[in-house]
């Protein structure tokens, strides 16, 4: 993204989510964006990058355009911008991800594991539950014949083992806050891992200071219920994947803290690969409407490639993270 | 008595966004497509909801009370509450810049089922007028 981290540091903060927001309206500088959309982008929650915004806006390096309800923004059209853009010295051909990829490294150096995959055991894709084709629900909205929601998710399981979500073990007040995550997920496991008791909980890694570019917005103590709700729907999709299941993430608005009880769980999903993204969305379809209709919460997913994932990202909390990702 | 006049007017919507859908695969704009099938399949659901007399919110809010009040007690079938959950997710894919790649299919099999969930709330909300 940013081809000089520390000059986009000096220049606009150390916000990562405000340096992806202004690159990703200055690679494009003639497109105009609507927040739903750079949030989306961006991987952020709408408040983060509506907060982000309004600073941009104030420091005139963007313009917003209001047409009708829509708001668009768009890169400024002024000397200042210009230079901005010139001193970050942004390709034009970047592709906008959320996070540089030197940020991956730091993961490793942090050593600051949030959890790993049991051993691989079942898991054929072809056992997995399809949606019904598409021309058999004929007259079925009268409900003469209603449709069981198949796949059943297992419920919380007892005790954690491989899922250890952890809050970045720098961030303020994460101590207290980590306890509190902790006792969240307490009776949280995969079933089948064999765990027993409460001895197989792995202790936390000992802080580290944060890489220079990593932004502090890591640091925040991500959602406990969307944790648990990730721990159960990365135990109900570890029978479909299997060893494909490379990690579960957290994101939105739940995965930059504690959000309101109404937000959307949103997961993301990293596979080996991902070739067809319609069946992959058709093998966690039942899971993503069971546990949706369970909690009363919409549970949404994504997924993501191993070979385009660039580690770990701001505002993305790991669930499950296989160990050869560690 | 006659269907709802706001649900017809939904349907109408989502039958326009289809359409449009249709147009950004010839295209071959799939994140256009993705977004406008959610469109339509949201205005589908809020058709539904409409005829019940429940107030229309923010996407999650529909789509949690039409599996609330339409898959869990069988009134519709179930798995149109699973292509509603699956096209909200392929649009959010569709812009993710983390997200794989959404291919044709994907989106094709979308707009198919858009389709098909058009035609089953059309019949639902004639039918409830009709009654």
């Amino acid at each position: 993204m940013f081809e000089n981290i520390p000059l986009a540091e000096l220049a606009i903060g150390r916000s990562t989510v405000r340096q992806r927001i202004l690159a990703l309206l200055m690679v494009e500088p003639e497109r105009r964006l609507h927040l739903r959309e750079i949030q989306r982008r961006v991987g952020t929650s709408p408040g983060t990058a509506s907060r982000e915004l309004a600073r941009l806006l104030a420091a005139g390096l963007i313009e917003r355009e209001a047409e009708g309800v829509q708001v668009y923004f768009r890169a400024a059209d002024s000397p200042v911008a210009a230079m901005m853009r010139q001193l970050l010295l942004i390709p034009t051909d970047a592709p906008v991800l959320p996070r540089p990829s030197s940020i991956a490294r730091s993961r490793r150096q942090r050593g600051a594991r949030v959890g790993q995959l049991a051993p691989a055991s079942v898991g054929d894709p072809a056992e997995t539950p399809i949606a019904p084709s598409d021309g058999t629900e004929t007259d079925a909205e009268t409900g003469d014949a209603p449709q069981p929601i198949d796949a059943p998710v297992p419920a919380l399981p007892e005790r954690p083992r491989v899922i250890n979500p952890v809050p970045h073990p720098s961030g303020p007040g994460s101590a207290g806050a980590a306890s509190e995550v902790s006792a969240a997920l307490e009776g949280a496991t995969l079933p089948g891992s064999g765990a027993v008791g409460g001895a197989t909980r792995r202790p936390l890694p000992s802080p580290t200071p944060l890489a220079p570019s990593v932004s502090t917005a890591a640091a925040a103590v991500p959602d406990a219920l969307g944790l648990l709700v990730g721990a159960r729907f990365g135990a109900a999709i570890r029978p479909i994947y299997g060893s494909r299941l490379r990690g579960l993430y957290l994101f939105g608005n739940r995965g930059f803290g504690p959000a309101r009880d109404d937000a959307d769980v949103e997961l993301l999903i990293v596979l080996d690969r991902v070739d067809a993204y319609g069946d992959e969305l058709e093998r966690t379809s039942a899971v993503c409407a069971q546990l949706t209709l369970e909690l009363g919460l919409v549970v949404s997913r994504v997924f993501a490639d191993q070979a385009r994932w660039p580690g770990i990202v701001d505002g993305f909390v790991p669930v499950v993270v296989d160990e050869d990702e560690r | 008595m006659t269907p709802d006049p706001r649900a017809t007017q939904l349907i109408d919507g989502a039958s326009q966004a289809i359409a449009a859908a249709q147009r950004d695969l010839d295209a071959d704009e799939l994140s256009a497509a993705a977004e406008r099938i959610c469109v339509a399949m949201l205005r589908l659901a809020k058709a539904c909801l409409t005829v019940d007399g429940v107030a229309a919110g923010p996407t999650s809010a529909v789509c949690v009370s039409y599996g609330d009040r339409f898959a869990r007690g069988g009134r519709m079938y179930s798995a149109y509450q699973r292509w509603l959950l699956d096209a909200a997710d392929l649009r959010k894919a569709s812009t993710l810049a983390v997200a794989a790649a959404v291919d044709r299919g994907a989106v094709e099999r979308a707009a198919e089922r858009a389709e098909i969930f058009r035609d089953a709330v059309s019949r639902f909300v004639q039918k409830s007028g009709a009654s």
